[in-house]
């Protein structure tokens, strides 16, 4: 991990530099618990769910199922043909050479293994995913210190400032390892750590479960939805442009910009200052904030806003149906940190003036260590919900019904002022695959290698 | 006019409907007038075209079994959690005298064999061990409690039954109409309940012990309605029983946990609507414990009360009159499903394995009002609850499915107008005590004043403070008292 760490700081400080950037060079290999079994690995005291494999899960995410009981979107990964056992997870800095990564290890598995599929994944221009907002803003720090004594993530905030025990840059909780890596202190309640979680096997110490998404997105169809929402509000008196009600919708303008520190449109310099462009908590006002920026200097970032009731930043915006921060919901505050995943979510399929009628979408990775306190719950306790976090109606992006058009009843402080009761129906992400995989670490890698 | 929370449907089958439905609009319209006098509370009858309506949700297993037990991610926390939940447990009051004629009372756990009972008086004037009871407490205080529903022989879970109805609406409705209240009690458990198995046939006695430094010496029964108790019943001849073996072993009706009532809850909505020292305005950087704490207007260590005054506290700081909206109650919003996996691992539909018994999921648009539901096994089913799972929990008890549902308090709220402007908000100074803190380490601290909180870092046993910790102490015997 300290050497993976070390490359990504030596990217980021020649792209700062305005230098020729290192390439990028990677590889994750992660299990089904189909594909562990069959490799002879013992998984006994795994998650449950992992074990069971997503396609069990599936009322509970919501995913249209047939009368045959398996989902009817799903392209692949739901028929013992297209099973996924194995998924690999690739990076180059170019096609070609991933193309070639690609190659060899289809080479190399093909004595066992049979390709399911594949799909060529890139990072959009301004890491935009296809509805055109720049996705992965947020992101939890993870709380440790790397060999040489130094955070893993960079704390800039003042150490005489009591935020910085809870928050790594302004906005990015700090979260313990063990929500992320099996092996570590876990999140509970407070700032202080609960207990190590153990790996159910001792190969499996530093490995992560890794909840892979296929989601198809049509641009047009969420284009139209929203569309349809702007007209349903004329009629009712509430102008509103089509990117001020996408914006409520998200919680975000388009360049990443948060609707609660600029109500009337997006600020580019909020939107690509990480300092401030996710230093909002919802339930109360955030005071300025002293920070160490990276040349050494200090500066002080400016205070923002509280929006408890959502006049801003709707209750059910995207954003905050998945991660209330301190904002309300059924369980707490007090129990957000515990839900946090790694989100590495990244781009496929090619732009539609390329290929109108080609599938695009976000292959959704997530790493961590309770599949059902984690992902399952993000996605189906809140997303889904039209009553949890809160009961302004469910996540306009990323919801299902369990049905090809989700019926959504979803609440807006239109221009006026006033929360308005809206409809948003309709489906514009389509699961078209997924699996619930463990990704070891090297070390339990080798030692599945040997076995 | 006030609605009870079910809506008409039992006063409608009452040969006295208009009588019941005039009877619960004065006995709401009574407590909504107790509290008239704060300035941000709102009579719902008088709310205008422009009030909002708006709701908080909670999950309802209860925050302090969790807390007691320090569950975290531990499923075997968690189960026993689970399994704690439904220890009932029950207390008399009993009157304590002393040698220098002073009596006061103490609750005492329910002991029938040293005469620690309650019992109504016969006919004859006989106060019997036989009739004893005493007063019954499912430790689910979040505003939703649940009975476990066993086949006697083999202890089988067939079915679990849900419920967010108040004590005061059965109370009101059996002394109006004891004979529907026996017939929907029937209904609701499958079960032949008489007027007399609810409904006191005498005055209900309590028993009286002389108390001396050596001994404790048994005076006999004396009457409870001449005592002073702080209990929402009455204990007279005529009076509902709420303890009633329907609503207690037997069966959960309504709720009984004693801080589980509408009253509770429209003097909670009513005191969260002050503006409080701590959070003068909407930017304070304020918990809904610290905030709960300071307001004194709830219990600290549970989801639901310090949910409810937070949310009505910020509708009342931004410029509102609140108040719980008409039909005023607890609602069911809400109970998610997918976690149930028959015996075999595999997941079942919703509609086969739950049955919504009173309210709507759709009772208005975007606001649930359902008050009774019961899971039990698809129909025709060879297998019994506790032989299926719930998020990977045992089914044999309510509580993995508990976690799952969600209560929801529907609010209405007025805000003020140029024309209309709301009166002062006057900042009021903390009113608790030292209180422990839920979350925040060190866990005790006192709010001392609007301008400074003071944190101080007692340890945790040097004050007997929380009587939740002592009842959970009680229960954790794991044994009926």
């Amino acid at each position: 991990m300290a050497k993976a760490l070390h490359h990504r700081d030596l990217r980021r400080e020649a792209k700062q530099q305005g230098e020729p950037v290192p390439p990028i060079a990677s590889l994750a290999i992660a299990f089904s618990a189909q594909a562990l079994a069959r490799l002879g690995m013992p998984t006994a005291g795994a998650d449950p769910n992992f074990d069971r494999g997503m396609l069990q899960d599936l009322r509970t995410i919501g995913d249209p199922l047939g009368e045959d009981d398996l989902p009817s979107d799903w392209r692949f990964g739901h028929t013992d043909e297209t099973r996924i056992d194995l998924l690999l997870v690739g990076g180059e800095s170019s096609e070609p050479s991933l193309n070639s990564l690609f190659e060899k290890w289809c080479g190399i598995l093909s004595s066992g293994w049979a390709l399911v599929h594949w799909d060529f994944a890139r990072r959009r221009e301004d890491d935009k995913e296809f509805f055109g907002f720049n996705d992965g803003v947020s992101q939890p720090g993870i709380r440790g210190l790397r060999p040489d004594g130094t955070p893993l993530v960079n704390r800039p905030i003042s150490s005489d400032d009591p935020r910085s025990l809870e928050f790594a840059r302004p906005g990015q909780r700090l979260v313990w390892p063990g929500n992320f890596i099996l092996g570590y202190q876990r999140e509970v309640e407070g700032n202080s750590p609960g207990s190590i979680f153990e790996p159910p096997q001792s190969w499996m110490r530093n490995g992560s479960y890794l909840v892979y998404r296929r989601l198809n997105q049509n641009p047009e169809r969420f284009r139209e939805a929203v569309e349809g929402l702007r007209a349903y509000l004329a009629s009712q008196g509430e102008i509103a442009s089509h990117d001020w009600l996408s914006a409520r919708l998200v919680g975000r303008w388009k360049d990443g910009t948060p609707v609660v520190m600029s109500p009337d449109g997006p600020n580019t310099e909020i939107g690509k200052d990480v300092f401030r462009n996710n230093n909002f908590r919802y339930a109360f006002g955030e005071q300025e904030i002293k920070v160490t920026q990276q040349d050494g200097s200090t500066r002080i970032v400016m205070a923002t806003p509280g929006d408890p009731r959502g006049k801003l930043i709707p209750l059910m915006a995207h954003i905050r149906q998945i991660n209330p921060r301190a904002g309300q919901s059924e369980e707490g505050a007090e129990q957000h940190p515990q839900k946090l995943m790694l989100r590495r979510g990244v781009t496929f399929g090619k732009e539609i003036e390329e290929d109108p009628e080609g599938e695009r979408g976000l292959i959704f990775l997530a790493y961590q260590t309770s599949i059902s306190r984690q992902f399952l719950f993000v996605q189906s306790t809140w997303a889904n919900s039209a009553n949890a976090p809160t009961s302004w109606g469910p996540d306009p992006i990323i919801s299902q019904d369990g049905t090809a058009s989700p019926k959504r009843r979803i609440r807006v402080f239109v221009p006026s002022g006033r929360p308005h009761d809206c409809p948003f129906n309709g489906r514009w992400v389509i699961p078209t695959a997924g699996e619930y995989l463990f990704l070891p670490s090297l070390t339990g890698l080798k030692e599945l290698c040997q076995s | 006019m006030y609605i009870p929370p079910p809506r008409y449907i039992d006063f409608d089958r009452s040969s006295r409907s208009n009588a019941l439905k005039r009877g619960w609009d004065r006995l709401i319209g009574q407590a909504i007038e107790n509290v008239s006098d704060l300035p941000r509370v709102l009579d719902p009858l008088k709310a205008t075209n422009n009030a909002i309506q708006d709701s908080v949700t909670w999950s309802g297993f209860p925050r302090a079994l969790d807390s007691w037990f320090d569950v975290g991610n531990d499923p075997a926390r968690m189960a026993a959690a689970h399994r704690a939940a439904e220890v009932v447990y029950r207390t008399v009051p009993v009157v304590v005298a002393r040698p220098d004629r002073s009596e006061q009372l103490a609750n005492v756990p329910f002991n029938p064999g040293q005469n620690i009972y309650l019992a109504p008086q016969r006919r004859n004037g006989v106060v019997s061990a036989n009739d004893a009871f005493g007063l019954t407490e499912r430790p689910q205080d979040e505003y939703l409690e649940w009975h476990t529903v066993r086949d006697p022989q083999t202890g089988a879970v067939l079915r679990i039954d849900f419920t967010s109805e108040p004590p005061e609406y059965w109370s009101f409705l059996a002394e109006q109409d004891a004979e529907l209240a026996a017939t929907v009690y029937s209904e609701l458990l499958d079960e032949q309940v008489d007027t007399d198995d609810i409904i006191f046939p005498g005055d209900v006695f309590c028993p009286r012990f002389l108390v001396n430094t050596n001994e404790v010496i048994y005076l006999g029964h004396v009457r409870l309605a001449d005592q002073r108790i702080d209990f929402p019943a009455r204990f007279e001849a005529g009076n509902y029983n709420p303890d009633n073996t329907w609503n207690t072993k037997r069966g959960a009706v309504h709720l009984i946990q004693r801080n589980n009532t509408l009253l509770a809850e429209i003097n909670l909505a009513a005191n969260a609507t002050r503006r409080f020292a701590v959070r003068p305005d909407l930017q304070a950087q304020i918990d809904r414990f610290t905030l709960t704490a300071c307001g004194g207007f709830g219990g600290l260590n549970r989801n639901s009360d310090p949910s409810i005054g937070s949310f009505v506290n910020t509708l009342a700081l931004d410029n509102h009159r609140v108040m719980v909206s008409n039909p005023l109650g607890l609602f069911i919003s809400e109970v998610q499903l997918g976690g149930f996996r028959d015996p075999q691992g595999n997941s079942v539909d919703r509609d086969e394995i739950l049955t919504t018994v009173r309210g709507d999921w759709n009772d208005e648009p975007g606001r649930a009002r359902v008050v009774r539901f019961s899971i039990h096994p698809p129909e025709g089913a060879g297998y019994t609850l506790d032989q299926c799972t719930f998020n990977d929990h045992a089914l044999d008890t309510g509580g993995p499915i508990a976690r799952k549902t969600f209560i929801a308090v529907h609010g209405i709220a007025e805000p003020g107008t140029l024309q209309n402007p709301l009166p002062d908000h006057p900042i009021e100074l903390c009113g608790a005590d030292l209180v422990e803190h839920p979350t925040l380490r060190p866990k005790l601290f006192a709010p001392v004043n609007w301008a400074s909180r003071l944190q101080v870092g007692v340890p945790e046993d040097s004050l007997a403070i929380d009587s939740t910790r002592a009842m959970m102490r009680v229960m954790t015997g794991g044994r009926e008292v």
